[in-house]
């Protein structure tokens, strides 16, 4: 089955990503799954970007790294182009990968410490048989000056280089064999605030020159609506809700994303000091046995009596593009379900 | 008085290839019950310089070449390490950013907070635990009798932070150090962090140096902000004045280079140009001013000093301050998210 509109690129439908738990020092006993990714749909669109965000173990690396077939995906579709790459042999993946690439978030562990920086860019050109010997040199400087290095730094190594430079240093390899898109894993999560601004600005700048169609998934929200066209926001394993940036935050429809965008600190001190702050109570549930009906129930500062802890709520459609998965989506925006008390933090003083 | 009064610090790291200048002189007073934000970006000497004070620097490499650190009538500096241990931990208490590393993971959590309760206020192995209890009920951990005696892996992040905070206000301190205290936890656990510390702060009359890359945070947390560069501060202003009016363009750069959550969405970030200088070479002049714009030949050959700009209370160590026609303005953008939760 192709996609509706020929411009997607990409459509996650329903995938589900399991990892298994054993148990046992002879047999391994499979005795449970960590549900990382539970039931993800989404889309992207050639040329834009959507901002995957949530809390740390919430599945978004797992779905990213789950497109580029890095992981298996235990169930649903991943169709790139039309085509279900899924359930893909890693060879006919191999040649795939070619189109799709990844910048991770560490720029100090993603990169060989033996390899100089010609040969580390250079590596998939002569991996996928496009250029070799002085060619590849050649584009490898050519890759360099477009990310904004010296030509001359082939010949260095990347402890040479400070972080912000060694993300550059990824972001020319993974755009060595001129990929379609970009799965973005926190690519500017490690780098100081003054740094992390030129690589957001060369990631749109090099998105515009190359029509690349970036999936950026990241926990800041602030840089996320920035630099994305729409976000989708995850809360163990599922999406909760998905809108166009500015719409997600002028008018955020799902409890998690209103006290995750109400949490965010804002550097000035007189919004700060007249701000609601929803806090959430307790912690992230574990996702090998995640909370029956909404996952976020156990949590939700609207919680109603009836439905949110038995009925998983489906991802749906409230206004024209713009998704969220709550029973009472509607009735919160009116204003007939009010916050209650669980919503706050426990009594720190007596 | 001020209760910590620091004077012309400065922190070098000798080794046999470089000598590295983490911090070249910083002032700062802190009163009781005050609290001051530490802000800067990575190798700024930001950490390095609350290290010094407790003289808790990694040895041997890292020294302290001058200054004093005048902590209730003593010279913390001159202190024999005996008597530095009395106020470490008691009068002065440190949290760190990553909690897992700053627990120990082989003694129980309630083992962990009665060392210093045992060690420093003479309790008892009984009321020591009776006391472990009740902090830890005080900082928001659910079942604090039960909970006292797991270990530390058995506490997720937020959790073990707060095992922490409940560790370093067990003695009463009068300061409490906290070096980038939420940076390894999530948005919403750290909104939990932020209002517990403002909460104890306030309840304890506790003087508050808060570390951190996040300018968010302290405008949220803290009265005073200094900025930091290259081992030095820049800017010194109550929180609200620096915001308001940022003088330094260092402070300028930061506030314009972070995209905020509530503005109108620009076109493009505003980075700083460059990168900060090695701190093993000697600055001649203002540090920053390969990065800035506002640099004459003057900035590149005289080192400023903090000096006054608009009040008392406003200072800067620039020789070029950034003008008011060039203050950002930000247009805020309404949410629903906020408005939706009075109640």
């Amino acid at each position: 089955m192709t996609g509706e509109g020929a411009s997607e690129l990409l459509r996650v439908e329903d995938l589900k990503v399991y990892f298994p738990i054993k148990s046992g020092l002879v047999i391994d006993r499979h005795v449970g799954d960590v549900k990382a990714v539970d039931g993800v749909t989404f889309d992207i669109t050639k040329g834009e970007t959507l901002g995957l965000v949530g809390e740390s173990g919430c599945g978004k690396t797992t779905v990213g790294r789950t497109i580029l077939r890095l992981y298996d995906p235990t169930e649903g579709r991943i169709i790139f182009e039309g085509n279900d790459i899924a359930r893909l042999a890693q060879r006919e993946m191999r040649k795939l990968r070619g189109r799709m690439q990844m910048v991770f978030q560490d720029p100090y562990s993603s990169l060989n410490p033996r390899q100089n920086v010609g040969n580390l860019i250079a590596e998939p050109l002569k991996i996928h048989g496009i250029a070799s010997g002085d060619n590849a040199r050649r584009r490898a400087e050519e890759l360099l000056d477009i990310v904004g290095l010296p030509k001359a730094s082939t010949a260095r190594y990347p402890h040479e280089f400070s972080g912000g430079q060694r993300q550059r240093i990824g972001l020319a390899r993974a755009l060595a064999l001129n990929p379609d898109l970009i799965v973005a894993d926190e690519p500017v999560s490690a780098l100081d605030v003054s740094i992390q601004a030129q690589m957001v600005n060369l990631l749109e700048e090099l998105q515009e020159e190359f029509d690349l169609t970036y999936l950026f998934i990241a926990h800041d929200l602030a840089v996320v609506r920035h630099i994305s066209d729409r976000i989708a926001v995850m809360y163990l394993g599922r999406i909760v809700e998905v809108a166009s940036a500015d719409e997600l935050y002028a008018s955020p429809r799902h409890p998690y994303t209103i006290a995750l965008l109400s949490a965010v600190p804002i550097p000035d001190p007189e919004i700060e000091s007249s701000r609601e702050r929803i806090l959430l109570k307790g912690d992230l549930p574990s996702p090998a046995n995640p909370p029956p009906g909404c996952r976020f129930h156990t949590r939700c500062p609207f919680r109603q009596p009836e439905r949110c802890d038995t009925e998983v709520p489906e991802l749906r459609l409230l206004s024209d593009g713009h998704l969220a998965a709550c029973h009472y989506a509607e009735e919160i925006k009116a204003g007939k379900i009010t916050m209650h008390d669980s919503g706050e933090v426990p009594a720190h003083s007596a | 008085m001020a209760l910590l009064s620091v004077r012309d610090l400065a922190v070098q790291f000798v080794t046999r290839k470089a000598t590295v200048r983490a911090v070249n002189g910083i002032s700062f007073d802190l009163e009781a019950g005050a609290t001051l934000g530490i802000v800067g970006e990575s190798g700024c000497g930001k950490s390095v310089s609350s290290l010094a004070m407790l003289g808790i620097l990694p040895k041997p490499a890292g020294r302290v070449t001058r200054g004093e650190v005048d902590f209730d009538g003593v010279d913390l500096l001159k202190l024999p390490d005996s008597q530095l241990r009395q106020v470490r931990g008691k009068d002065i208490a440190m949290i760190f950013q990553d909690p897992m590393t700053s627990l120990n993971p082989v003694l129980t959590i309630g083992r962990q907070i009665t060392e210093s309760l045992r060690k420093h206020l003479d309790m008892s192995k009984d009321e020591a635990k009776k006391e472990a209890v009740s902090l830890l009920g005080r900082v928001g951990i659910p079942a604090p009798e039960d909970r006292i005696k797991d270990f530390p892996h058995q506490f997720s992040g937020g959790m073990r932070q707060r095992v922490m905070i409940a560790m370093a206000i067990s003695c009463r301190p009068k300061i409490l150090i906290a070096d980038e205290p939420t940076t390894a936890l999530d948005v919403t656990i750290q909104a939990q962090i932020l209002d517990l510390l403002k909460h104890l702060v306030a309840e304890e009359n506790m003087a508050l140096i808060l570390i951190t890359h996040d300018l968010g945070v302290v405008a949220g947390t803290c009265e005073r902000t200094n900025v930091m560069y290259a081992g030095r501060f820049v800017e010194s202003a109550t929180t609200s004045s620096l915001f308001a009016r940022p003088r330094h363009p260092y402070t300028l750069g930061l506030l314009k280079s972070v995209p905020r959550l509530d503005a109108a969405r620009k076109e493009k970030l505003e980075p700083i140009g460059g990168t900060p200088l090695s701190m093993t070479q000697d600055i001649e002049g203002c540090a920053f001013a390969p990065r800035c714009i506002y640099a004459t030949d003057k900035s590149r050959e005289e080192t400023p000093e903090l000096a006054r700009i608009d009040s008392d209370d406003h200072l800067v160590a620039c020789w070029n301050p950034v003008p008011d026609e060039d203050l950002p303005h930000v247009e805020v953008v309404a949410t629903q998210a906020e408005g939706r939760t009075a109640r």
